[in-house]
């Protein structure tokens, strides 16, 4: 189950499919809006995706993942879009492998490989009113991005 | 003569009031030649000019040959979902 939705992420459905019986190991995460940006109040976030190349890269993804850990039976992926406010989540993704090694390394491996690759983009509105696109290799998140 | 049509998304895409940026070229372009015509163009969006990546079909472009007319492009500056 790989997919880009405007509507909010029903992650509690998400969990009860993550998993399958020959897996003892499921994970998830979910990224959620937070409530600041370098010392300044966020009140909410906008994403925009390139639909069509966004579902294909977290397909590429997904299948990369499977490559390099074969033992992960199962991973949905879903990405949000449009405007959310502080505290919903932008995006879920779990991962199901018989033991738990492989699920933390893919796990982590998909969300930073989404994070690099997949053409969405995130636009965060203030409280002071201001907003601002970030494109953390332009300078403003780069402490973000050495990590 | 080509023309390109190149798809253009978030701050790219409002600092030109653009979504959808038409070059014609005399011949056909490689990738990086398109990249320095957009942003020759639009100096509001030179911040980006080292960091932006062209998709080809759907797919980050790897450096082979040059674009057709007909290909799907996209500006790709860095990306911030999660």
């Amino acid at each position: 189950m790989i997919d880009i939705i405007r509507e909010p992420i029903d992650c509690e459905a998400l969990l009860r499919t993550a998993g399958e019986p020959s897996c003892g190991a499921v994970l998830s995460f979910s990224g959620t809006v937070r409530d600041h940006h370098h010392g300044r109040a966020v009140v909410k976030l906008a994403y925009e995706a390139y639909p069509e190349m966004a579902l294909k890269e977290m397909g590429r993804v997904a299948e990369e993942a499977q490559r390099r850990w074969p033992a992960l039976k199962r991973v949905q992926i879903i990405h949000r879009f449009g405007e959310m406010p502080v505290g919903e989540a932008s995006i879920f993704i779990s991962v199901a492998t018989p033991h738990r090694p492989e699920a933390f390394e893919a796990l982590r491996f998909i969300i930073d490989t989404i994070k690099r690759d997949v053409p969405i983009w995130k636009k965060e509105f203030y409280a002071d009113g201001a907003s601002d696109w970030l494109h953390p290799e332009e300078g403003c998140c780069a402490h973000e991005h050495r990590q | 003569m080509i023309t390109y049509s190149v798809r253009l998304f978030a701050s790219l895409r409002e600092r030109t009031g653009l979504e959808l940026w038409r070059y014609d070229a005399p011949h056909a372009l490689t990738a990086p030649a398109l990249l320095a015509a957009f942003f020759d163009e639009f100096p509001q969006t030179a911040a980006l000019r080292q960091v932006t990546r062209l998709a080809v079909n759907q797919s980050f472009w790897r450096g082979e040959g040059t674009l057709g007319g007909d290909d799907e492009l996209a500006l790709i500056p860095p990306v911030s979902g999660g």
